[in-house]
């Protein structure tokens, strides 16, 4: 099947494959040649992309679309970060900053926001591993 | 008649000048590159993103209830206008900002005189500092928009326009930029960013294909939709930013011409004073010599 990854600042691979694991919004889909027509929102972790030819591909990446039509696939992230553009000290500094705001009883702190920084730094930190 | 010491100062002035509109027209070239090649880099995107949709909209049967989604609460006759004017932070490009504040000025006109109120939300340094001037004050202003414009902060200013809209405070959102077409032309234009223009679903040769699709087509469209107007101002920005760099390198590549061709007069000047002045000499020096 075909595989094309797409950020909007630019395109980031266009390769045969035969595995392609994303992760979904609720979870991680696994896609194989073969598979049903989907379109499904893209949640926070891991992309993989398997193929004979190819080195494999890593990715961290933070929302986007994955859409499958015929052995086509096209995958639209939001952003992505591959494992050498990870600053894993930073991203320990920022699980801590926001566990700091999570901690603090101040009505002003924006939950969502402290809760969105930790769950990216703690994928940050398990992508590494 | 100028003296020759004073034209010749003026020559050297004007080649200095030259040496630098030279020098910043090959900034430009090279920054008009690079900006040129984000806009082409972004064309995947916005190209598999329309694909998608399309074929989505399509496969999708029941889209009656996208009229709910609040980012197409569409109103027949818009109250509040909020009027993005996009323009760089340097001078020096032309007339490039002066056609965007003329488009956006004839816009407001427009609206005003259909009884609508028009907020200004000024992107860009010089847009800022032409609405100081004309006395007007913006409801945001931002500076920078167009310096290597990223999808994050893209979504930044869409999430505070949106919030803007959504809340109700605004019926319309319209963003007032240039276009890039090419190197030479760029033209102001007003494009409506809010509420969305749904893209013409009536073509229908996409199969219609049974998707599953998760976690439903709702939230799938609408969060597309969220990110169609990110893109839209993404895409924006970067055409904005090739604009910048393309009308620059244009205007400087006149002033350099005319530079030239200004030394060019100034030294015909310049050789003509010098003659005149040997030939004054000379008669001076044989009436003499007639004298004696």
């Amino acid at each position: 099947m075909n595989v094309e990854l797409v950020s909007p600042a630019k395109s980031l691979a266009k390769v045969k494959a035969t595995k392609l694991q994303v992760p979904g919004k609720d979870g991680y889909l696994g896609i194989l040649p073969g598979h049903a027509a989907l379109v499904s929102e893209l949640g926070l972790g891991e992309l993989i992309v398997e193929g004979e030819a190819i080195q494999p591909i890593r990715l961290l990446i933070n929302g986007g679309y994955v859409e499958v039509v015929n052995d086509q696939v096209i995958v639209l992230v939001d952003a992505a970060e591959a494992l050498t553009e990870i600053d894993v000290a930073r991203a320990h500094k920022s699980r801590e900053r926001a566990l700091e705001r999570l901690a603090t009883k101040d009505p002003a702190m924006d939950v969502t926001r402290a809760q969105s920084a930790l769950a990216r730094a703690n994928a940050r930190i398990a992508f590494c591993k | 008649m100028p003296s020759l010491k004073d034209t010749k100062r003026r020559i050297t002035s004007v080649r200095n000048t030259q040496k630098i509109t030279h020098a910043m027209k090959l900034v430009s070239a090279a920054k008009f590159s690079r900006a040129n090649q984000a806009v082409l880099a972004a064309r995947p995107y916005g190209a598999a993103f329309d694909r998608i949709v399309g074929r989505l909209a399509a496969g999708v049967e029941n889209l009656e209830n996208l009229e709910s989604m609040e980012l197409l609460r569409f109103v027949e006759v818009p109250k509040r206008v909020l009027a993005v004017v996009v323009s760089t932070d340097r001078g020096l490009c032309g007339s490039l900002n002066t056609n965007v504040f003329k488009a956006a000025v004839r816009y407001v006109r427009e609206n005003t005189d259909q009884g609508c109120e028009v907020d200004i939300a000024a992107m860009g340094k010089r847009a800022g500092q032409f609405y100081r001037k004309v006395g007007l004050t913006p409801m945001i202003t931002r500076e920078k928009v167009l310096e290597r414009p990223t999808y994050q902060s893209a979504k930044a200013i869409t999430d505070e326009l949106s919030g803007l809209f959504t809340s109700g405070k605004y019926d319309r959102i319209v963003l007032i930029f240039s276009e890039f077409k090419n190197i030479l032309t760029q033209t102001p234009r007003v494009k409506q960013l809010l509420p969305v223009v749904t893209p013409d679903f009536g073509d229908d040769e996409h199969d219609t294909l049974d998707f599953i699709i998760e976690p439903d087509a709702h939230t799938v469209l609408e969060g597309m939709l969220r990110k169609h107007v990110i893109n839209t101002l993404f895409r924006v920005l970067l055409e904005g930013g090739a604009s910048e760099h393309g009308a620059r390198m244009t205007a400087m590549d006149s002033a350099t011409k005319n530079a030239k061709e200004y030394i060019r007069k100034l030294t015909l000047l310049y050789n003509r004073a010098r003659q005149a002045a040997i030939t004054k000499e000379l008669i001076e020096i044989v009436s003499g010599a007639e004298a004696v």
